[in-house]
């Protein structure tokens, strides 16, 4: 499975929905670089473990679909994501993202994942 | 960047929402942050219009510009200028599905929380 290629997103993007972070750091070199949308970098692999897992605790589901990817180069993949998120209240929302993967020998070395997950964290409405 | 691209922006970022509609196809969607699509140029000038009285400048600074067939992917730092004079820069990333010399799809991905929140503390 060549990463970066549709087989490949699947797989990554059911590793995330497990919210196992173990099932994740596999994708990732160890100096991996993974910023996700307003927030400081998380470096390495012990900096993905903790930054992910404090975001697995804040809520209680998690499940992507792909509905656009792109391939600029074999060494950087792009995913348009739509995430349906289960709040810690039960309720579901449902947003979009995008990802942005530089490869390096088969793994991710930056991810720059965009997206406003407010909506998950916010009040109850 | 190309220079068909570069006028996009250069639209976007003169605020000038009726120039930025008129890049897009009769029915194009346009997509900002987790907001429904707008479809269509009236549809897009008049939801940018809105947004835009809501600040007082806004420039693009692009980080990473891919280019995978007819789509543009660009990534850029976006700094917001608000109509209290602060200063708010946010990384987002925009897909542009182009078809001739018009846009047929663009989907913006960004967290503009921090513009609601700059001045509440």
């Amino acid at each position: 499975m060549t990463a970066g290629s549709p087989e490949w997103l699947a797989a990554f993007t059911a590793a995330i929905d497990t919210r196992d972070v173990e099932q994740l750091i596999p994708y990732f070199t160890p100096d991996a670089s993974f910023t996700f949308g307003n927030n400081p970098p998380m470096q390495g692999h012990e900096g993905i473990r903790a930054g992910i897992g404090a975001f697995y605790s804040g809520i209680a589901g998690i499940s992507h679909t792909v509905p656009h990817s792109h391939q600029p180069s074999p060494e950087v993949s792009v995913a348009e994501f739509v995430t349906t998120y289960t709040r810690l209240d039960g309720d579901a929302v449902t947003l979009p993202g995008l990802g942005v993967f530089e490869l390096s020998d088969g793994l991710i070395h930056t991810y720059r994942v965009y997206a406003d997950v407010t909506p998950v964290f916010a009040p109850a409405a | 960047m190309t220079t068909w691209l570069r006028a996009v922006y250069d639209d976007a970022d003169a605020m000038d929402a009726s120039a930025f509609a008129s890049h897009f196809k009769d029915d194009a969607s346009f997509t900002l942050g987790n907001n429904p699509p707008m479809v269509g140029p009236e549809q897009i000038k008049a939801g940018l219009g809105g947004f835009f009285t809501t600040i007082s400048g806004m420039r693009h600074t692009f980080t990473h510009e891919l280019t995978a067939g007819s789509t543009e992917v660009m990534e850029a730092d976006v700094t917001y200028t608000l109509p209290t004079g602060t200063v708010v820069t946010v990384p987002g990333a925009s897909v542009i599905e182009r078809d001739g010399d018009k846009i047929a799809a663009m989907r913006s991905y960004i967290d503009l929380l921090p513009l609601f929140t700059a001045d509440a503390s």
